[in-house]
């Protein structure tokens, strides 16, 4: 056997005789892979602590995208409503309020001072041949198509709002208005199989589909955009079911829609953006509250349940660390490899949060949507409302939905900051047993069962 | 009998010098501080290998802890291998423990989630040794304790007489002065412990280190050349202890020579009649007052004549 190495035998001589630079980092990697070794090592316990940790980032994630996307849509939304003053029949419901008005309304709205664009539509629910409106969509929504009838002139128009992009094809041109030709919604293509060449038939007549477009909400998409003077036909109405009255600016939406009030009598509703805007506003801000809400305390929740798990984790190793104590690692060392064990799950925790964020993020968006949505009674519905006449809250908020859930995406920074807040979580929630454990004595911290 | 026996005579220093050494806990709910050690005084030879004896509860697992720097004591000195215990710094005891200590634990205290080479490697990994050169002496470490065909297991695929010795192995990677063995075979079968004591003796003969084992087993003390017993955190005298021993011993040979219960040894001893002689030399009358019953007495008589005869003869 060796000979006894006299060397090691005091602290002065054992300090002397510390690791050169190499020999240091040896031992950092040997930290980490000690790291490693006790979380694969434990199985069970990694998996158990990454899923609690992970569906509680999942759930953060999830929800703070869902308001941003609201946030942001509902910002969208009321920079193009702001100048418009809508004209329907009296009584009127939503959209597509499907009695029509007299063309005289048009050539009077045009009359009116400080109005730049006067936009007449027809916007009817098209029913499938079946009867049933439309095919299910995910989730099991229900889809329906609608037919808009628009000024070809005006360039393309669609009821909520939202950028139109031809995506394949041509858009409609004042040389249409005469023409049974449509532009429809990718979502529209996709359900019924149709393309650019294809016919259809609206009402009583055949178009062909001379473009897609896209508006970047699924919503939107199911639209199918006909030339005004042709949708007449078609559907056999005589005039529009809506008028968009286009002030020239924001400060004479109101003396326009007055103007209007006083030209057309009692029996139409005028509204204007300001006034459709705030019943909106109500709804848009009763689902930002929800999701606001939903998204502080899944934080809350998310760090808690986080703070607590490395609590116990690290406390099940009081042991542990009286071990390593006794066996001469200095404290550095010992907290070193148990916080590096710690941001490892946080880390695993993490990936496992974008996951569940990505799976069950669509469905918050849902239920959040549906669940603070109202339909706005009489004559101004707005985009939250009124998706099919007579339908109730639920058909409603799952229309919204459609509006604010479709376009549900992972956001760099926020996933980014709940890395962060992972992280600093775990460090934070291991730290405190790990900062108590060094202070015991090795006697004390091997008293611990 | 307080002479080191397996210490190389003449050659012997003190290695571990305990002075006064007094040790109270704050228990929670009471407000005397309840008192371990009370006044220990001891001194250690080096390359003596030592018994710590005493009831549960008597201060041995703490004298071990003090001495293994794991605790400190509320008063008194500590000396070990020529350093004052209480004047060295919180990072210079953790390089004490490392360098000086090798610990061995009733329960291994073995890291679940390394395999057993890792585990000997872990107090050369503390001190910064590069890898090659630990993993080099744990191989080494672990064929000296017979372990070679166990280095890849995990703590809990090993029997508790494997798992004591990659413990063993352990404490010996640093080649430390002294291993502390807090019930080394608390938790095995006598034959195993019987074997893990033997393995601690060659180790300390053949690298002159320092043993201290706190045992329950009286078989284990008998491996050491020393034993010391802790009653009420003080040691009682060694030579009243030695003299007990003896004593237990001869109650025991006599107890097996005439096949009596130990009750009866114990009256016999009371009454003097505490060796073959005495007893082959009493009257039946004498031993059945001690006794309580004539023919106990008288079958004990017999058996201790022919005893006597036979040695007789032997002698002859």
């Amino acid at each position: 056997m060796a000979g006894r190495r006299r060397d090691t035998r005091s602290p002065e001589a054992a300090r002397v005789a510390t690791a050169p630079l190499a020999g240091r980092v040896v031992e950092e990697m040997s930290t980490l892979g000690r790291s490693v070794r006790s979380v694969f090592g434990k199985k069970a316990r990694t998996i158990v602590v990454v899923v609690i940790v992970g569906f509680s980032l999942g759930v953060f994630l999830a929800m703070s995208i869902v308001n941003a996307n609201i946030t942001s849509n509902t910002r969208q939304l009321s920079e193009q409503m702001e100048r418009t003053v809508t004209v329907r029949p009296a009584g009127g419901f939503g959209f597509f309020s499907s009695e029509a008005m007299s063309e005289s309304v048009v050539t009077t709205a045009r009359s009116v001072d400080d109005v730049e664009a006067v936009n007449p539509v027809i916007m009817q629910f098209m029913q499938d041949d079946n009867g049933t409106s439309g095919g299910g969509g995910p989730f099991g929504r229900p889809r329906g198509s609608l037919v808009e009838g628009s000024d070809p002139s005006q360039g393309l128009f669609i009821m909520n709002g939202g950028t139109v992009t031809i995506s394949e094809g041509r858009t409609l041109s004042a040389n249409d208005s005469s023409s049974y030709v449509a532009v429809v919604g990718t979502q529209y293509a996709d359900d019924k199989g149709v393309g650019v060449g294809d016919w259809i038939t609206v009402g009583d007549s055949s178009f062909e589909i001379v473009g897609i477009y896209s508006s970047g909400t699924r919503f939107g998409d199911m639209t199918v955009i006909v030339p005004y003077n042709t949708a007449k036909t078609a559907l056999g109405v005589s005039g529009p079911t809506t008028v968009y009255v286009t002030a020239d600016s924001v400060g004479h939406v109101d003396s326009v829609r007055q103007a209007l009030i006083d030209a057309l009598g009692s029996d139409y509703d005028v509204t204007s953006a300001n006034e459709r805007g705030t019943e909106m506003q109500d709804t848009i801000n009763a689902i930002k509250g929800n999701s606001q809400m939903g998204a502080y305390l899944a934080l809350v929740t998310g760090m808690a349940i986080m703070a607590f798990v490395m609590v116990l984790i690290t406390r099940e190793r009081f042991r542990e660390i009286g071990i390593l104590k006794a066996i001469g690692f200095k404290n550095s060392r010992i907290v070193t490899q148990l916080v590096t064990e710690t941001m490892m799950l946080a880390t695993m925790g993490f990936v496992i949060g974008v996951v569940i964020a990505a799976a069950v993020g669509p469905y918050l968006s849902t239920m959040v949507v549906s669940s603070s949505v109202t339909v706005p009674s009489g004559p101004t519905g707005g985009p939250g409302g009124g998706f099919r006449p007579g339908g109730g809250a639920g058909d409603a908020g799952r229309a919204s939905a459609g509006l604010f859930g479709a376009d549900f995406a992972l956001d760099p920074g926020l996933t980014a900051l709940t890395l962060v807040m992972a992280l600093v979580l775990g460090v934070v929630g291991s730290l405190y047993p790990v900062l108590k454990a060094i202070k015991l004595k090795p006697a004390e911290a091997l008293r611990y069962e | 009998m307080s002479e080191p026996q397996g210490a190389p005579q003449g050659a012997a220093r003190p290695i571990v010098v305990l002075k006064d050494v007094r040790k109270e806990y704050k228990v929670k709910g009471r407000s005397v501080p309840v008192p371990a050690l009370r006044g220990v005084n001891l001194t250690i030879e080096e390359g003596s290998m030592v018994a710590v004896k005493g009831p549960s509860g008597s201060g041995k697992t703490t004298l071990l802890q003090i001495i293994g720097a794991l605790d400190v004591p509320t008063s008194g000195s500590a000396v070990v291998d020529g350093m004052e215990l209480s004047e060295l710094d919180e990072s210079m005891l953790t390089e004490y423990r490392a360098a000086t200590i090798g610990f061995v634990f009733q329960t291994y205290n073995l890291l679940p989630s390394l395999t057993a080479l890792q585990n000997v490697e872990l107090p050369m990994e503390a001190v910064g040794v590069p890898r090659d050169q630990r993993r080099k002496r744990a191989l080494e470490l672990m064929e000296a304790v017979g372990m070679t065909d166990r280095v890849d297991y995990k703590p809990l695929k090993l029997s508790g007489g494997e798992a004591q010795r990659v413990a063993i192995a352990r404490a010996l990677a640093n080649e430390p002065s002294i291993i502390l063995a807090d019930e080394p075979t608390g938790s095995l079968d006598s034959r195993t412990g019987a074997a893990i004591m033997e393995l601690l003796d060659t180790i300390r003969k053949e690298r002159s280190t320092t043993v201290i084992v706190v045992t329950h087993s009286r078989q284990a003390a008998k491996t050491c050349d020393r034993t010391i017993t802790i009653k009420d955190g003080v040691i009682t005298s060694e030579a009243d202890v030695q003299a007990m021993e003896d004593l237990e011993t001869r109650k025991d040979e006599l107890r097996k020579a005439i096949s009596a219960s130990g009750k009866i040894i114990n009256k016999l001893f009371e009454a003097g009649f505490d060796s073959l002689d005495a007893l082959a030399n009493a009257s039946v009358a004498e031993l059945t007052n001690v006794v309580g019953s004539s023919s106990k007495a008288e079958k004990i008589q017999r058996k201790a004549k022919i005893l006597k005869e036979l040695e007789g003869d032997v002698v002859e």
